[in-house]
């Protein structure tokens, strides 16, 4: 069975709760505008906008006690010609050192902040064409909304944040003008690669873009698929180092189907096409090759080995068996098979039993509508003042 | 779920307890039952609100109660608290039914209408239901409820909902219970004769009002025809009568002494069980019933054309059990807007009734103007008494309570309360504040004489009471000592040895039963003397209680007894509320016992029979364990 709203507290348990959420705004909220108002950093700056799996609402709550992780993407007027990627990177110590001392250290793609209540991710991005800076600081590029919070996010010029359409009269109106008007083409951004000491190119709005849209055709169920099978990756085989991150959502967007009317149906039809999609390769012992959304140069499972990828293909399989099981099966026993495939997060009540399909209905007309007692009553209350 | 882009709520919502997601997950997969929408916060009501809608299946396809939708309400403490089901605005149903609340479109700020269903246990609803309790867990309460609603729309689906046999229910009139009023009536199966008899349909009534209430307090008296001869005058108590008194003092303030009324053959209602809400909808009602409103107005209002605002009683028969013969007679009440009168007239008309009938019909009491409905409720002795009663055995009695100190006080009141009407309380003392402790009286007594303000406050209690207070010590003087010799009951609360001798000395006008109550040290003994005869056996008490008085001595002898505050040398008697009250509750059912076996012949008559009751308050170790009952004839072992 569906069971939807099984899976709405099952994805309530394993999505990310409120306070992280707060965290995660105060601390992206607090690094931009720390960044625009830095008299050294700003005549540098052009935009900053959020990316990553927070923004397209597939992040998973954070594992026991860690932290939750929102990724910033600061857009800069560094030319490329002018700076290698480290000297771009060096700009920001001086202002590291005054907000984030001993908080702070340079990973190969980004700079990682690690404060007390959540962990940032800083990329910089070289100086990007005169004609997209419009689009840069759109409000539908630097927005905070995520996509599951604004379903009708698209990148053009007219769209407007859940914020914004409360403080302005004329919101329906640009919302209209928004929902037709035509998408931006943006091109890829530079961001800077410490170990081959080059720039390299990347492009979140695209991934931001294609989620929403697949998200939309979806019904809304898309980033509760990937949510869902991430969690059961991360869970049930947790001795797995990879795929994880987006090249596992990538594979999933590729797979799920695009009519899905519940998380149950998504993720059971996305499994059986990974299992069906990819048999060919695991039997060639080798990685299919995924190009990535607005950079099709990059190959998303580059780092996964045949090996890996093999392991994991052999679980798909396995896993595809058992959601389908479990989607056929009457509501106790579909409960009990997803909580089967998805761990102890998923809801599964025991005294389910007794009210399963609802079929007393008729027996209990005759009796007027009052339920034959079949059991002796609980007597409760019985105590007066 | 909603595919609407939800608006970020501009204060943080609780979180949905996992218990509400419990109760919401025992409603998935039930072939009734669609879950349209997840929990949602109403912050306008403080409750969650789930969406579903109910699809019976024993239904046929066509009936309008098929597929209905609805608003389930829960408390953020569930599966503590309440929980209700309500027709949704859209899509729900919009009519009332029995057992429902009146279905009006509710308020603006939530998509579900006012017509709760009631769907409660025994306690709230008497009759067909057996012993099926209210599950209290999370995973089964919210199921249960819903399961209900769907036998509730099998039921009315079929029109079962109102079964032969079952108690009669009045549907709601709108507006009634938060409109300020209480509009108290004493219809009984005397007065319902009455009215069989008559042919009045319609006159003017006296609505007098309770003096000290805050709300407006009225109790209906003396119903009239338009010739102002009697119909139907119901009985009250003492406090009918004081609201005369007062009620005069309010003729020129509040307006509310004279009212109309009419009366119809059936309760007049808009099918399936929906009270009428406008004048419209009322003519209707009454048309089904083979009356003419406007007919029946039009005899009662030249009576209420003073610019004033007046109630109009409408009044029907009622069965006690639905399919039975109607035994009683219910009023329920309107608030009449300020009728036409002086000047106000039909243009083209001068200013006669026929103007203002007119004028009347055309825009104040209009089709489409909504009625004011008021809350109305019968006060009979029967109805009121329906929580509990003492046996008719001793509420018929006429009683004399001599001394109505802490313990007379309280068991004055519980016999009243009990549905003792006819009383006489005799006391010489006033009461002072260090009498608070554990009277029953308040500090605005203070200062008054004890047993005229009990019975002030008797008669407040019990609107069909008739208490007297006479403020002197007893034996009575005059009018007041033969008012007193034609009572049948004598109860002594003075703990006084010479009010004894003064009740065997007292020219008693027959045989009477007495009953004498009194107090040990600390209130930890109540000591009940029971008597009949034609004089009070006063040597006979002195020698049973003799042996008790020493015990009491040999306990407690050493001890000093209180001071009322420094400054002050009398003793006072020392006992607290709890210990007088617990006691006095065992010594009113020791005497309604009495009463009883008395009345049923079992003691003989002409000689003086007597006996003594001892009830005792067991403790052991410093722990109250209970109240101990003790022959008292056995003496101190």
């Amino acid at each position: 069975m569906d069971l939807p709203s099984y899976f709405d507290d099952f994805l309530a348990a394993i999505s990310l709760k409120s306070h992280h959420r707060a965290a995660l705004i105060t601390g992206h909220a607090t690094l931009r505008s720390r960044l625009r108002d830095d008299d050294d950093l700003r005549p540098l700056i052009v935009s900053d906008f959020l990316q990553g799996s927070y923004r397209r609402s597939t992040a998973l709550g954070p594992k026991g006690e860690r932290r939750a992780d929102v990724d910033v993407v600061l857009v800069t007027r560094l030319a490329r010609d002018e700076y290698t990627p480290q000297q771009a990177i060096e700009l920001f110590v001086p202002f590291l050192e005054r907000h984030y001392k001993d908080k702070y250290r340079f990973q190969n793609r980004s700079i990682g902040i690690e404060l007390s209540y959540v962990d940032l991710d800083l990329v910089i991005t070289s100086a990007p064409s005169e004609c997209e800076e419009k689009m840069l600081l759109s409000e539908s590029v630097r927005t905070d909304n995520t996509i599951e919070e604004a379903r009708d996010w698209r990148l053009v010029p007219s769209w407007i944040d859940l914020e914004e359409r409360a403080r302005r009269a004329d919101a329906s109106t640009l919302l209209r003008k928004a929902a037709q008007e035509e998408s931006w083409r943006a091109e890829p951004l530079w961001i800077p690669d410490r170990e081959v000491a080059t720039w390299e190119r990347t492009h979140p709005l695209a991934q931001i873009a294609w989620t929403s849209e697949k998200n939309g055709q979806c019904n809304g169920h898309y980033v509760r698929v990937v949510r869902s099978l991430k969690w059961w990756w991360r869970e049930q085989h947790s001795e797995a180092k990879y795929p994880k991150g987006y090249p596992l959502e990538h594979l999933i967007g590729q797979s799920c189907p695009d009519d899905c009317t519940s998380v149950a149906q998504g993720v059971t039809r996305t499994l059986e096409d990974m299992a069906w999609r990819y048999q060919t390769d695991v039997l060639l012992h080798q990685v299919p090759i995924l190009p990535d959304h607005g950079v099709p140069e990059h190959d998303v499972l580059h780092r996964l080995s045949a090996d890996d990828f093999a392991y994991f293909h052999g679980q798909v399989c396995a896993a595809a068996q058992l959601a389908r099981e479990a989607l056929d099966a009457k509501k106790e026993e579909s409960a009990r098979l997803w909580r089967q495939l998805f761990g102890d997060a998923f809801p599964y009540d025991e005294e389910d039993e007794d009210h399963g399909d609802g079929e007393g209905g008729d027996t209990k007309a005759v009796l007027g509508g009052f339920t034959p007692r079949t059991q002796p009553s609980r007597i409760t209350g019985g105590r007066f003042a | 779920m909603s595919a609407d882009t939800p608006n970020r709520p501009s204060q943080p919502q609780p979180e949905l307890s996992p218990e509400l997601r419990r109760g919401r997950r025992a409603l998935e997969g039930h072939r009734e039952i669609a879950l349209l929408d997840d929990w949602r916060w109403f912050p306008a009501v403080g409750r969650w609100a789930l969406r579903c809608s109910l699809t019976p299946l024993a239904l046929p396809a066509g009936s309008p109660l098929k597929n209905t939708a609805w608003f389930i309400l829960a408390d953020p403490v569930y599966p503590w608290g309440a929980v209700e089901c309500y027709p949704a605005k859209a899509g729900g149903i919009s009519e009332t039914y029995p057992h429902q609340r009146y279905n009006s479109p509710g308020a603006a700020e939530v998509p579900w209408r006012a017509g709760l269903l009631c769907l409660s246990t025994e306690r709230r609803i008497l009759g067909r239901e057996g012993l099926d309790a209210e599950p209290s867990a999370a995973g089964a309460r919210l199921l249960w409820h819903v399961e209900r609603a769907l036998a509730w729309l099998r039921a009315a689906a079929d029109e079962l909902l109102l079964a032969a046999g079952d108690p009669y229910e009045v549907p709601e009139f709108p507006g009634g219970a938060g409109s300020g009023w209480r509009i108290g009536f004493a219809e009984s199966a005397s007065t319902f004769a009455a009215w069989r008899h008559s042919t009045a349909r319609g006159g003017l009534v006296d609505l007098r009002p309770v003096p000290g209430a805050h709300a407006s307090v009225v109790l209906v008296t003396s119903f009239r025809d338009p010739r102002c001869q009697a119909v139907v005058t119901p009985a009250w108590g003492t406090v009918a009568a004081a609201a005369l008194a007062a009620g005069e003092a309010v003729n020129t303030a509040g307006g509310v002494v004279r009212g109309g009324w009419i009366r119809l053959d059936g309760c007049p209602l808009l099918p399936p069980w929906q009270a009428p809400a406008t004048w419209g909808e009322l003519r209707a009602a009454c048309h089904a019933h083979g009356h003419e409103l406007d007919s029946l107005l039009q005899e009662v209002v030249p009576g209420l054309r003073d610019g004033r605002r007046h109630v109009l009683l409408i009044g029907f028969p009622i069965p006690e059990l639905i399919g039975g013969s109607a035994c009683r007679m219910h009023w329920t009440a309107a608030h009449l807007p300020v009728l036409s009168h002086g000047a106000q007239t039909t243009k083209g008309f001068r200013p006669s009734e026929r103007g203002y009938w007119l004028r009347d019909r055309r825009e104040v009491l209009c089709d489409e103007a909504p009625i004011d409905w008021l809350a109305a409720e019968n006060w009979d002795t029967e109805s009121l008494a329906s929580r509990g009663r003492l046996s008719p055995a001793i509420t018929g009695r006429r009683i004399v309570l001599v001394g109505v100190g802490a313990l007379g006080s309280v068991v004055a009141e519980l016999l009243v309360r009990g549905g003792v009407t006819d009383l006489v309380v005799v006391d010489g003392e006033t009461l002072e504040a260090g009498n608070l402790v554990r009277h029953t009286l308040t500090l605005s007594d203070a200062g008054r004489g004890k047993a005229s303000a009990l019975a002030n406050r008797l008669n407040h209690i019990a609107p069909h009471a008739a208490v007297r207070g006479i403020d002197a010590p007893f034996p009575l003087q005059h009018e007041d000592e033969r008012l007193v010799q034609a009572r049948d009951l004598v109860i002594d609360c003075t703990g006084d040895d010479t009010v004894l001798e003064h009740l065997a000395t007292f020219p008693w006008a027959g045989p009477m039963r007495f009953v004498s109550l009194s107090l040990g040290y600390r209130a930890r003994r109540l000591w009940c003397f029971n008597a009949s005869g034609q004089r009070f056996p006063h040597a006979a008490f002195r020698v049973r209680i003799a042996p008790w008085l020493e015990r009491e001595r040999t306990e407690y002898g050493g001890l000093r007894f209180p001071r009322e505050g420094i400054g002050c040398w009398h003793p006072v008697f020392p006992a607290r509320a709890d210990d007088v009250w617990l006691l006095a509750s065992a010594g009113v059912k020791q005497i309604e016992e009495e009463v009883v076996e008395g009345s049923q012949g079992s003691r003989e008559g002409g000689l003086e029979q007597c006996g003594l009751v001892v009830f005792e308050q067991d403790i052991a170790g410093g722990a109250f364990i209970g109240v101990r009952r003790l022959a008292g004839d056995d003496g101190v072992q």
